[in-house]
């Protein structure tokens, strides 16, 4: 392999670093290159497949989905939410002690439910994964994922009667159709679902206290209510259903 | 602070290891894990670090779990090292102890 080639193949596995970290790692090894000349690249430098990976270990940084994107001051920012399911299972981690996460889409903080239920005794760290979201009960998940979808009628009939704005209806009918097109049966399509029932339940709450011009702030704790019961009640399903079917398979 | 940084990548990879250890002799369940890790103090282990730790090595096919009865509360899930989690461990065993080996000699300002 001559050193051209040597070279090619390493940029071509460097994509993943920023330009200006890859153009220095490139530098580094053509300087090698140099020293040791063309016949000894493979057993100096290896391959160049190996090179880039303890480049990349070396310069990727550890940041992960647990850290915000930004900080603006002492204050978190973040826009992932929308996009990357792993920002978004910061809302229900129970693996994660800390109470408050970075927010998955905006600025501020949000709260770990999963931390909430492991404190109050509902759950224990490890009890949650993707085994036990695959374990709910086909029924228990049809009404969980059925919730958003008839709030989401409810908010268009509101709309459509006068009762409500289109924005509210909105706010009910755009997370639903977010939620329903997740995978089924995956953390992130509960985590989605839980999401939207919060909104729906606000925009519906909301839309109804005006009507009755009550207006405090209950309809947002219920919001919150609904979108904990949504995480923690089909998860505690699905851990019985494992329960059952492993002393099932004992006995 | 940049110590601190230093020191999580020192760890880095430490505990899986021993992690994979403590489940060579016995099954155990997190809490116990984190408990057994939590009483060395270089580990430094909580359970926000053990219980990804587990999840990940559940992924990687090194662990398996089951459920078992508890004395207190519902049913707890065991871990259990696989067949290849038990090779792995192996393969560590011998890399850490050349590894440790090593720098303990360039620490102790000797050479080859």
């Amino acid at each position: 392999m001559t050193s051209d080639t040597w070279i090619r193949s390493l940029e071509s596995e460097l994509m993943i670093l920023s330009p200006t970290v890859r153009e220095l790692v490139l530098r580094d090894a053509r300087e090698v290159i140099r020293e040791v000349g063309d016949d000894n690249i493979h057993d100096v430098l290896g391959d160049p497949a190996d090179y880039a990976n303890a480049a990349r270990n070396a310069f990727v940084s550890e940041k992960t989905t647990d850290e915000p994107q930004a900080h603006l001051g002492p204050v978190t920012v973040d826009f992932r939410g929308l996009t990357n399911s792993a920002v978004r299972s910061r809302l229900w981690d129970p693996t994660n002690p800390r109470i408050f996460t970075s927010k998955i889409f905006g600025i501020g903080w949000d709260i770990n439910l999963g931390a909430i239920a492991v404190k109050l005794g509902l759950l224990r760290p490890d009890d949650y994964d993707d085994e036990a979201v695959r374990a709910i009960p086909p029924t228990i998940w049809r009404c969980s994922t059925g919730y958003p979808v008839v709030l989401s009628v409810i908010a268009a009939c509101q709309t459509l009667r006068g009762r409500s704005s289109f924005g509210n209806a909105l706010l009910a009918i755009l997370p639903t159709i977010w939620s329903q097109r997740a995978v089924p049966r995956t953390e992130d399509a509960l985590v989605r679902n839980a999401i939207a029932s919060g909104a729906v339940t606000l925009a519906v709450g909301t839309t109804l206290q005006r009507n009755s011009r009550k207006t405090n702030g209950s309809t947002t704790i219920l919001a919150g209510v609904v979108l904990f019961l949504q995480l923690l009640l089909p998860v505690r399903a699905g851990l019985k259903q494992l329960w059952r079917t492993q002393k099932d398979t004992h006995e | 602070m940049a110590g601190t940084d230093h020191i999580t990548q020192l760890r880095k990879g430490t505990i899986d290891l021993a992690i994979l250890s403590l489940l060579q002799s016995s099954p155990r369940y997190g809490g116990e894990i984190v408990s057994i890790l939590g009483s060395f103090q270089g580990l430094d282990a909580s359970g926000g670090t053990v219980y990804p730790l587990l999840t990940r090595l559940k992924k990687q096919e090194l662990v398996t779990t089951t459920w078992e009865e508890s004395p207190s509360g519902p049913p707890r899930k065991y871990y259990h090292l696989t067949d290849l989690g038990r090779r792995t461990f192996v393969e560590l065993v011998d890399n850490w102890r050349g590894l440790s080996a090593a720098m303990n000699s360039i620490l102790e300002g000797g050479s080859q």
